[in-house]
């Protein structure tokens, strides 16, 4: 029975960008907040409407530049001038500068390895499955059309206003996302 | 037809400029007649200070050309502005015409005990000086050429075109102001050569040009008070100018306290004694940490008042490194130095400030992108100008 079975939320299908966005502003000013949109190329706008603008990404980019800034000044200092001291044209054991090139080149690969693992991270993936595949005709997401959809878990979703409030927003078509199993 | 609302807002500029500029330039004639010794580098430091700010943005506006981008149309208005005073630049150098026994070792009469037979043959006068007229008179074809660009674009209501150009003249350019460095400031110290120096000082006169035309964006009141996503192109492209000025300073320093051989390391030594000793690590600060922290933050960069900011910090730095790049060549430089380089940095700011608000001016009334038929929304947005 379709009725009976706990529903994941609302998919929607918009024909431009421009339906899109505004449809993605009207939501926020409702006070949606847990919706999210799939277009098959960066749409300009559509995070500002969403009023995504903030997210944890710099932080953990910041935090493996610190640790490769740390760890490889770590290593020269530890390796130079307490594990295996080397006098080398009279220097300082400990001689800053040398240090400089190596630091960096690992403060910009941690930075690296951390923004692409962050990335996958916080967007949750890898992920083998989501509700929306079940439905059929999100695959186009990836060439011809643009999705919002409204998850259940928003405090502000109703199933029969949040689908009026879609199909009001010029939504070419709406689908049940069905719960997963 | 002038936009009275935009140039209200610099307007009470002109007049103070030119007079700090006059009363600069007294003290100067003061300073160069009685104390030659402790004036001249005071000077120099001061002229290349503004000549970096007029040829970076001469650079850049060359860059832009070539590569395109939205970041560049927010500010190419100072920075054709900025390519335009080269005349004027040309004009604050020729004092410097009889600073040539005070501040080099080849402009005395005297033996020129401390050159090589063939640093002697590259500074003999005639050759010095027609190298000097070759630079100012590319420069200022070159200028020319961009401001001509700009106000074509601004006519026909079109961004960019004329790349292939601008990479020639952006080759030519790199290498005339690597060039007149190697002349006018690497030569202070004789027998020293670092040939990454040129190359470090026009990445300087980069920083200076766009630290100075982000200033003058925000002045302007072109700028949204909001955070903006123009203004932060502006903060990462200033960042990367930077960082590149960082790496440029960085590798000499690293080449040459790597080989610790006296023919190059005495250029350093000489910058760590007394009160110099504080200016390296000044810069590491002021150059580079705290711009560098400031910048990665979204925070600071997308607002046009808090780049401002760090605008301003960063061509305080630049004056810092010119000075100690300059001043400790000299041993009879003394605190008096310091009151006519103030003096001539007054002088020749006031007086390139002025001619730069007149340029500025000009470009003024070809500007408003609305008022162009065939601009539509977009292109109206990228012809943003300051």
């Amino acid at each position: 029975m379709k009725t009976t079975q706990p529903t994941a939320g609302l998919l929607a299908e918009f024909g431009d960008t421009d339906a899109l966005i505004a449809a993605a502003r009207r939501l926020h000013a409702e006070g949606y907040r847990q919706f999210e949109c799939y277009t098959p190329f960066p749409v300009e706008g559509l995070a500002e409407a969403m009023e995504f603008r903030r997210t944890r990404m710099p932080l953990v980019v910041l935090c493996g530049a610190l640790l490769g800034l740390v760890v490889g000044y770590g290593l020269q200092y530890w390796t130079t001038v307490i594990e295996y001291p080397l006098n080398i044209g009279g220097r300082p054991l400990h001689s800053w500068p040398s240090f400089v090139p190596v630091t960096f080149e690992l403060t910009i690969l941690t930075a690296a390895l951390f923004a692409v693992l962050g990335m996958l991270g916080l967007n949750g993936l890898p992920r083998p499955h989501h509700p929306l595949f079940h439905i059929r005709e999100f695959s186009r997401a990836s060439s011809d059309a643009y999705f919002l959809w409204v998850k259940s878990e928003d405090p502000q979703f109703h199933e029969q206003t949040t689908r009026e409030a879609l199909r009001k927003l010029q939504a070419q078509e709406v689908w049940d996302v069905p719960s997963e199993p | 037809m002038t936009d009275s609302s935009r140039t209200s807002l610099a307007a009470p500029w002109k007049t103070p400029c030119l007079i700090a500029g006059l009363v600069g330039a007294a003290v100067c004639a003061a300073g160069a007649l009685i104390q030659p010794g402790q004036f001249w580098p005071g000077y120099l430091t001061a002229f290349v200070f503004w000549l970096g700010v007029g040829l970076g943005s001469l650079g850049i506006a060359l860059l832009h050309r070539l590569t395109g981008g939205r970041w560049g149309w927010s500010v190419s208005r100072p920075l054709v502005a900025g390519a335009e005073t080269i005349p004027v630049l040309f004009l604050l150098s020729l004092p410097l015409a009889l600073s040539l026994p005070t501040l080099y070792a080849f402009g005395g009469d005297d033996s020129h005990s401390s050159l090589n037979a063939q640093q002697e043959l590259y500074f003999l006068l005639p050759f010095f000086f027609g190298r000097a007229a070759l630079y100012f008179v590319v420069w200022n074809i070159l200028s020319f050429g961009v401001s001509r660009a700009y106000k074509r674009d601004r006519e026909h209501g079109v961004t960019g075109g004329g790349a292939r150009r601008a990479a020639l003249g952006l080759i030519v350019f790199w290498l005339l102001a690597s060039f007149a460095v190697f002349d006018w400031i690497m030569s202070v110290d004789p027998g020293w050569y670092s040939t990454i120096y040129g190359a470090q000082h026009t990445m300087g006169f980069a920083v200076s040009a766009f630290a100075f035309a982000i200033i003058v964006r925000h002045f302007s009141g072109r700028a949204a008070s909001e955070p903006d996503a123009r203004t932060q192109d502006l903060g990462s492209m200033l960042l990367a100018f930077n960082l590149l000025w960082v790496y440029f300073a960085f590798s000499q320093f690293f080449l040459i306290w790597s080989a610790d051989l006296p023919i190059e390391n005495t250029w350093y030594l000489r910058r760590s004694e007394g009160l110099w000793a504080a200016a390296a690590p000044t810069l590491a600060v002021v150059h580079f940490v705290v711009p560098f922290a400031l910048l990665l933050s979204q925070d600071v960069k997308a607002h046009s008042r808090r780049l401002a900011g760090v605008a301003a910090l960063l061509l305080a730095a630049r004056l810092i490194d010119l000075t100690w790049c300059i001043v400790p060549a000299y041993d009879v430089a003394g605190a008096m130095t310091a009151v006519y380089g103030l003096a001539a940095f007054i002088a020749l700011g006031g007086l390139w400030l002025f001619v730069f608000r007149l340029r500025w001016e000009k470009l003024a009334i070809l500007a408003d992108p609305v008022m162009l038929p065939s601009a539509k929304r977009d292109s109206a947005d990228s012809l943003e100008a300051v």
